[in-house]
């Protein structure tokens, strides 16, 4: 035993040397930090849609707050100069309005990783006409009772009808993605065409036995439980009245909930459902699409999982969705985003847990009959903005003419 | 790792203990009173103790002593740093001595303080915030924070080998844990070990001595928690110079635990001559050293490491006759790099680990001090009867944050003096008054944020009033009064000791005062 002792006493000062030549190693040559430029060139595939005049170029390194912006043409590169070595999402956005419809280009690489001199980076840019049915505002933090506790019941997802014209929202779904929460840990999807798809954790879909229509300017409210939370019974202190809401998604598990005037929503695919439909208050990843088949949700091949896990999730193929919106738990994790940007180039955040704060899309402009146009630039970031009080129908959104209690 | 630690700590602790008592049967049996005043006086005389060469005690002439010391400190008032108690409270005991083995000399300390800080601010999870290591999390939350410090030192000198070589060994092992009390509360242990072997020559009237030296440090987080674990904390991760983000202690999305791990090696170079009533000793040294800062151990993500350089260099002069005249002058210098890095997570299913991109040096930050000191005692026999000091301190710091571009800029000139005076008593006790000064005048202060987040209350509640304290004059009174009186042998004594010191700043009205009482043996 002593001789153990001695020999581990003598090994101890070798062990140690060891160690810190690797530690000594591994910081030797680090020189400080110089600023980086780089090269941006964009990957035009318009369609039929027009050239556009001119780019904005964005850099967002989210662990440093650190933003750079510019502009190009669509032919020429630019170059970036004063960049932090970091992680970058680069977002190339444009708008043109023509022969009575306005375009959105938007092109991004998320994450990229910006590290050496003069690298040239190049991002796919896309058009669109703008989006019809959109995300409007979504409170998903939750609330304080009156005695410190949490409330959660009151979370709501308002849609809003951004065009000139009528939208039939039958059969709409909204799908939160996996995972729950923004994470470093990413699901790997398997599949050569895994990045054709977003995955669904959970489903709700408007039921697609009857006409919903949405006129411009209007706006449907979906409710985890569209109950008036304000009730002595439920969270004087929650901000929001939802009666008026026009879809909730009743799990009826607890004398709590009711079956309020909205529309029932169809519980689409929800492989452990739980008390209530109850999303991350620290920020889910929605998107909104119109299934070209019905949700199957015992599908052999919609219905996949992780590698290495057997959680059920739907997959929803890019091309149906309608809008995205990702929200995270707070500025810091930008960086750890789910959407594919594509869908959505940002994320949104209320920056805390029930902080009875919600999202709400920024407005681009006000039309002259009232009717507002909001903004639409798959990029949540720029998008939305952080309001202190959660509002249904802000900006005098209407309800549809077939909600008749509200 | 531990277990060997674990041994070589027990064997350290055994060797002080018996340092101990070895002292105090010898001091029986030799003629030479041990008391505060001659076991300063003894250091005051030494040149080689203070050094980083263990092989030099053996040169000292410390002759063998010991001192065993409980102590209660209060400090109280609001001139303080941000991220100091409002009131701290301090127990301590500590035990020291030195014993002659014939030729050879061994030296050996162990203290242990119990510290409670009331209303802390911005500490989530370091020990010592001020160890200068830029990597930490902080929180607006006022808190206290219990801490236990456990520190054992040894220095052991051989005989002459050949009649000219000393060997000798220096090692320093601390064990630190400390919990805050309030939400985002932490739990924390620091352990160090520094050992230093030394080898000294004599030649003549000549002196020369080389020293290595080797440190290694852990200090671990076991968890960040909430009692209440409804409402999450927000926390802030100082990256340097106010640059931080922002996270979250609680839910699902907590702020994982920070590791440190550092290594330093080091040499220096001591030379000593002497010459009747004159002695000089010269010291310089380098040393470098590494520290990490890693989030979350089982998956380590990278907050930053410092590299560090330093290097410094003493003098000193006396000359002894019937009073002590001492002449000190020393110069440190510390640079150090602030590198952080670039990672990804690899997030292949197997893998899923974070990977180094890149790494740069982000920030950087200088020390220099330069003091310069001269200390008379007079009456220097086994005691003195009186002793007067002056002493010189300016202090650079030089900070800088490269991009964006921060920077902190200090440079501060502390002049003092002190004295004490011996006081003989009835039989062969004694009083001793004690009184010093020091007048803090600043040079320069400056501070500039040029981070994404000026608004921040990381920015206007913890640095902007931590660089206002720093950029602050004051004036430090400190009084002293204690009394020693010989135990039955005459050889040992038991003292009691109040010392106070107070601190003013030339404008505003807050004060600091630190009261001290202590009770002690020495033998």
């Amino acid at each position: 035993m002593n001789q153990n002792i001695r020999r581990y006493i003598l090994l101890l000062p070798l062990m140690l040397a060891l160690l810190s030549c690797e530690q000594f190693r591994s910081v030797s040559g680090t020189e400080e930090m110089v600023p980086l430029s780089a090269t941006i060139k964009v990957n035009l595939n318009l369609g039929t849609a027009p050239l556009p005049d001119q780019l904005q170029v964005k850099l967002v390194n989210f662990a440093e707050r650190y933003e750079l912006t510019t502009t190009m043409t669509p032919n020429q590169p630019v170059t970036v100069e004063n960049i932090i070595p970091g992680i970058y999402t680069i977002t190339v956005s444009a708008e043109k309005s023509e022969d009575g419809f306005t375009y959105n280009y938007n092109g991004n690489v998320v994450n990229v990783g910006i590290v050496d001199n003069q690298e040239t980076i190049t991002v796919d840019v896309g058009a669109a006409k703008a989006g019809a049915l959109l995300f409007k505002e979504v409170y998903y933090s939750g609330s304080r009772t009156p005695t410190g506790g949490t409330y959660f019941r009151d979370q709501f997802y308002e849609i809003y009808n951004n065009s000139d014209l009528e939208q039939n929202i039958r059969g709409l779904a909204i799908a939160l993605i996996n995972p729950q929460t923004a994470t470093a840990n990413l699901p790997v999807w398997p599949g050569e065409d895994a990045d054709q798809y977003v995955y669904a954790l959970h489903i709700w879909q408007v039921p697609d036995t009857t006409d919903f229509p949405l006129q411009p300017g209007e706006s449907i409210i979906i409710a985890q439980m569209a109950d008036d939370h304000t009730k002595a019974n439920l969270n004087p202190t929650a901000p929001v009245n939802l009666l008026s809401a026009e879809f909730e998604t009743l799990v009826k598990t607890t004398s709590l909930i009711q079956d309020n005037p909205a529309i029932n929503m169809k519980m689409a695919f929800w492989p452990k459902p739980t008390n209530q439909w109850l999303t991350s208050v620290f920020g889910g990843a929605f998107v909104l699409f119109i299934p070209t088949e019905p949700i199957d949700p015992n599908s052999p091949t919609e219905v996949v999982s992780p590698v290495g896990t057997s959680t059920k999730n739907y997959r929803i193929s890019i091309e149906s969705v309608v809008d995205a919106l990702e929200n995270v738990g707070n500025t810091n994790q930008m960086e750890l985003k789910r959407m594919p940007a594509v869908l959505d180039a940002g994320a949104a955040t209320v920056n805390g847990t029930y902080v009875a704060k919600s999202v709400a899309r920024k407005v681009k402009e006000t039309r002259p009959d009232g009717r507002v146009i909001l903004q639409d630039t798959n990029n949540s970031t720029d998008d939305f903005e952080v309001m202190d009080n959660p509002q249904i129908r802000r900006y005098d959104a209407q309800a549809p003419s077939w909600n008749t209690w509200k | 790792m531990n277990s060997v630690y674990k041994q070589f700590i027990k064997g350290l602790l055994l060797m002080a203990v018996a340092l101990q008592l070895m002292s105090y049967a010898t001091a029986q049996e030799q003629r030479t009173l041990s008391s505060p005043l001659s076991i300063e006086l003894r250091k005051a005389r030494a040149t080689w103790f203070e050094s980083n060469n263990g092989a030099g005690i053996g040169l000292d002439s410390l002759q063998s002593y010991g001192s065993l010391e409980a102590g209660y400190q209060m400090t109280d008032g609001e001139f303080k740093r941000v991220q100091q108690g409002k009131k701290e409270h301090q127990l301590s005991v500590e035990t020291e001595g030195g014993q002659q083995l014939g030729n050879a000399y061994a030296w050996g300390r162990f203290s242990y303080h119990n510290e409670t800080l009331r209303d802390t601010r911005f500490n989530t999870a370091m020990l010592d915030p001020y160890r200068r290591v830029p990597y930490y999390p902080v929180d607006p939350n006022l808190s206290d924070w219990k801490k236990q410090h456990y520190n054992l030192q040894m220095k052991v000198s051989s005989k002459p080998l050949c009649e000219r070589y000393l060997l000798g060994i220096q090692a320093e092992y601390k064990a630190e844990t400390g919990a805050k009390q309030m939400d985002p509360r932490s739990e924390l242990f620091r352990y160090s070990i520094h050992v230093k072997p030394g080898i000294a020559a004599i030649m003549g009237s000549h002196r020369v001595g080389l020293s290595l030296e080797y440190e290694n440090m852990i200090q671990e987080t076991r968890g960040h928690s909430n009692s209440d674990d409804q409402v999450n904390q927000n926390v802030f991760v100082m990256r340097g110079l106010g640059n931080h983000y922002t996270a979250v202690i609680g839910g699902l999305q907590s702020l994982g635990s920070f590791i440190y791990d550092a290594n330093k090696v080091g040499a220096g170079l001591q030379y000593g001559w002497q010459q009747q009533a004159l002695r000089f000793f010269a010291e310089g040294g380098y040393s470098f050293r590494v520290e990490e800062a890693v989030r979350d151990i089982t998956k380590p993500r990278k907050e930053g490491t410092i590299r560090q350089q330093e290097l410094y260099g003493h003098a000193a002069l006396l000359h002894e006759g019937v009073n002590l005249n001492r002449l000190d002058f020393s110069y440190r210098s510390s640079r150090t790099d602030g590198i952080e890095f670039v990672q990804v997570l690899d997030n292949s299913y197997e893998v899923q680990q974070w990977v180094d991109l890149y790494s740069s040096v982000r920030s950087t930050y200088r020390r220099d001090t330069y003091r310069l000191s001269y200390d008379f005692f007079r009456n220097a026999g086994q005691e003195y009867s009186w002793k007067a000091g002056l002493h010189a301190l300016y202090t650079v710091t030089d900070d800088n944050y490269i991009m964006p571009a921060s920077h902190l800029k200090i440079r501060d000139l502390y002049l003092g003096a002190d004295a004490k005076l011996n006081f003989p008593s009835r039989g062969h006790s004694r009083w001793v008054l004690g009184a010093d000064l020091v007048r803090k005048a600043n040079q320069k202060g400056d501070y500039l944020y040029g981070g994404a987040d000026p608004g921040s209350i990381v920015i206007t509640d913890f640095m902007n009033p931590e660089v206002n304290y720093l950029k602050q004059d004051y004036y430090k009174v400190g009084g002293s009064i204690s009394y020693f009186a010989t135990l039955s042998s005459r050889k040992s004594g038991a003292y009691l000791k109040l010392t106070a010191d107070y601190y003013k700043p030339t404008e505003g009205d807050d004060v600091r005062v630190i009261t001290r009482l202590g009770m002690g043996l020495t033998f």
